[in-house]
């Protein structure tokens, strides 16, 4: 995911951010793989949540994903969740 | 010193042209002769220099290896000669066979033979008439036309001394030619390395490593060239020779070996060798079939080695496109006559050998060298620029053909990107124009992505991680996500970061630390200060991950700037793709193991 989809996703987080959401969950329901640069767009925008003092959530997590974040080791700083419904229950929670 | 210090004169290249070809032109007496020494001095000194080191000294092992080929090629000339006397003896007993042939083609082209006939009368009586004086038209009319005027021609009686002279000046000159030749290659032998000297002076003594690469570039493309037309040459003669023996023809030896030699002359030669055993098998023989077989037994040898085995040969050989070789042996007839017809593919490799390794002479070796004009990132980015995506695709399909694709994209999409950003900074690349490029190597990474993406149960996994961080823009991104894509290939968790203000705050937000890499990703121009300003961030936010500087297509060979930008950087600088890959390899080596807890961590999956 590198160019327009990649800008598209960031801009996205980056509107939430500055229009005051600082707990953001992103379904990943139809995103069946991710290679380098898109898990690299999901950390930057975990870092720019984190770094606005915001929390950033990911729910869905297809196993193909999973695997590249187990691997990368952002599935050890990224809270995941089986359905969105749990995602945002547990940023609401807290 | 004052000689160096002289202002240099210029001349047009349309003039030096000019002036070039005129000397060619009109010094051609003493100009051919030291051609031919030269072709042979090249030839000849791999053999001088074998003797050399057998301790034969320079002078008699140039004398004896000259005299041994001259030996050679006058044994070779007698018995061809012989033969021919011989031949020539034997025709006239077979003069009346060759005049009912000629009659009875006369025969079978009567009507012809008729119409070209009256054309002639027509136009003779024309001639007369428009030869023929006012006066002489008047008295034309007359029933009784006076006689026209007598001519008269004054013929030389010759005497015996004259005959001599007409008969030594007949044998002499050629003799003398030779002499000549053979002179200026015993002295091209003998005195090579002064004569290269003076070529290196004439050249200057700041191209003096140029001029010897070219000089030995030259003497081995020659001499390669001159032993594979040799060797084709030998291949058309004894095809010439076994196949006029299967017919019958009389002295398939001689037919043989006048082939091998007269194929030196490119075009003419083969037809005058095919000429002369038609001439004779016609003489000699009562059918049709023979002469018949003969013509097309060496037109078909001929068309297969013409049209197969010399382009190929010499295509790769000499380092001359096909057109070249033809335009050269065009040009060198026109300029140095039939002599230059075999001379001319010699010649142009010289001077293609010389346009190589002199920057003043290069559109010699652009126009005449059969080495692509365009490098292949050249080529892929004047598809792109030509916004023909799938040709520009297929141009990267075809040009990598035998390459690995770590090397396509260092060797092709890298260079062809710098060049877009090149002409990006300079103006010169329009928006849509950019958007394209961008675009299409975005496309082809991710298919590539996608393609060759593995289940990593499948792969052997690296402790190492990496961050791949583009130092400025998009350019940068692409070719740090091709680089997180190799490294992801072998084992190595890696990830691409878009372009980001405080790169240095995005490490530290994912835990990065000392046992990660960052490999920063900087196309040209401007590589180094945008790579330092990431290097610096890295740094400022405390992660002390390794640094990678991957100045993509920077020229490596300076020890000392690298050396600097190391310094400039404070981080191991890469100019590929596949060092980078090696570095971080390197690194990963070096690291301590991770321990059992962390490989399992690594992947378990059941967190939520």
């Amino acid at each position: 995911m590198l160019g327009a989809p990649s800008n598209v996703f960031r801009s996205m987080v980056e509107d939430l951010l500055k229009a005051g959401n600082q707990r953001i969950v992103v379904n990943f329901r139809g995103v069946p793989y991710a290679d380098s640069a898109g898990i690299g767009a999901l950390a930057y925008n975990f870092s720019n949540t984190k770094a606005a003092g915001g929390r950033l959530a990911i729910a869905e997590v297809q196993p193909a994903v999973l695997d590249v974040m187990d691997v990368t080791r952002l599935s050890d700083l990224i809270p995941m969740f089986e359905t969105e419904k749990e995602a945002v229950k547990s940023l609401g929670a807290n | 010193m004052a000689r160096d210090n002289a202002p240099a004169v210029t001349i047009s290249p349309v003039l030096g042209l000019v002036v070039a070809i005129a000397i060619l032109y009109f010094a051609r007496a003493l100009l051919i002769p030291v051609a031919f020494a030269l072709l042979f001095a090249f030839l000849l000194t791999p053999i001088v220099k074998r003797l050399e080191s057998w301790k034969i000294p320079r002078a008699p092992a140039s004398v004896l290896v000259l005299v041994v080929a001259s030996a050679f090629v006058c044994v070779v000339g007698y018995v061809v000669t012989d033969q021919l006397i011989s031949i020539a003896g034997s025709l006239p007993q077979f003069s009346g066979k060759l005049n009912a042939r000629i009659d009875a083609l006369r025969g079978s082209s009567s009507s012809l033979s008729q119409v070209i006939s009256e054309v002639e009368d027509i136009g003779r009586d024309v001639t007369e008439k428009n030869n023929a004086s006012p006066a002489t038209q008047q008295n034309s009319a007359k029933p009784a036309a006076p006689a026209s005027p007598l001519r008269v021609e004054l013929v030389e009686s010759h005497n015996v001394f004259q005959a001599i002279r007409d008969y030594s000046g007949m044998v002499l000159r050629p003799l003398g030619t030779a002499g000549l030749i053979a002179v200026f290659t015993v002295f091209m032998l003998i005195d090579r390395e002064n004569l290269r000297y003076r070529v290196l002076r004439l050249m200057g003594q700041q191209k003096l490593q140029a001029t010897t690469m070219a000089m030995d570039d030259a003497g081995q493309r020659v001499s390669r060239y001159v032993l594979m037309q040799f060797c084709v040459n030998a291949g058309f003669g004894t095809v010439m020779a076994v196949g006029l023996y299967f017919l019958g023809v009389p002295s398939p030896l001689l037919w043989g070996v006048l082939g091998l030699f007269l194929r030196f002359a490119p075009y003419i030669g083969p037809v005058i060798a095919g000429l002369l055993p038609f001439a004779v098998t016609l003489a000699m023989t009562d059918g049709w079939r023979t002469p018949l077989l003969v013509v097309a037994l060496i037109s078909i040898t001929e068309v297969i080695i013409a049209n197969f085995i010399e382009p190929l040969l010499y295509g790769i050989h000499t380092g001359l496109s096909a057109v070249a070789v033809l335009v050269s042996a065009v040009f060198w007839t026109v300029v140095w006559g039939p002599i230059g017809l075999v001379l001319a593919t010699p010649m142009t490799v010289c001077l293609t050998v010389l346009g190589r390794h002199t920057p003043q002479l290069e559109f010699l070796n652009i126009i005449l060298g059969d080495e692509p004009v365009l490098t292949p990132a050249t080529i892929f980015y004047q598809r792109l620029l030509a916004l023909d995506q799938q040709d520009a695709l297929n141009v990267l399909e075809t040009l990598g053909k035998d390459k690995q694709l770590i090397e396509v994209v260092d060797e092709i999409v890298v260079p062809a990107l710098a060049m877009a950003e090149r002409d990006r900074h300079t103006g010169q690349l329009e928006a849509r124009r950019e958007d394209f490029v961008v675009e299409t190597v975005n496309e082809f990474v991710t298919e590539l992505a996608e393609s060759e993406s593995m289940p990593t149960e499948n792969r052997r996994l690296q402790q190492t991680r990496v961050f791949c961080v583009p130092a400025h823009d998009a350019a940068d991104e692409i070719v740090a996500a091709m680089c997180a894509h190799f490294l992801t290939r072998e084992g190595f968790p890696a990830i691409t970061f878009p372009v980001s203000d405080s790169p240095g705050e995005l490490i530290r937000n994912l835990g990065g630390g000392p046992a990660d890499v960052v490999c920063i990703s900087a196309v040209p121009p401007f590589s180094a200060g945008n790579a330092r300003k990431v290097s610096r961030s890295i740094q400022e936010h405390g992660s002390a991950p390794r640094i990678i500087a991957g100045m993509w297509t920077h020229d490596a060979s300076s020890p000392a700037h690298v050396e600097r930008l190391t310094k400039a950087l404070n981080a191991t600088v890469v100019s590929s793709l596949a060092q980078a890959v090696a570095e971080v390899r390197a690194f990963d080596e070096a690291s301590e193991p991770v321990s059992e807890d962390g490989a399992s961590r690594a992947i378990q999956r059941d967190r939520c």
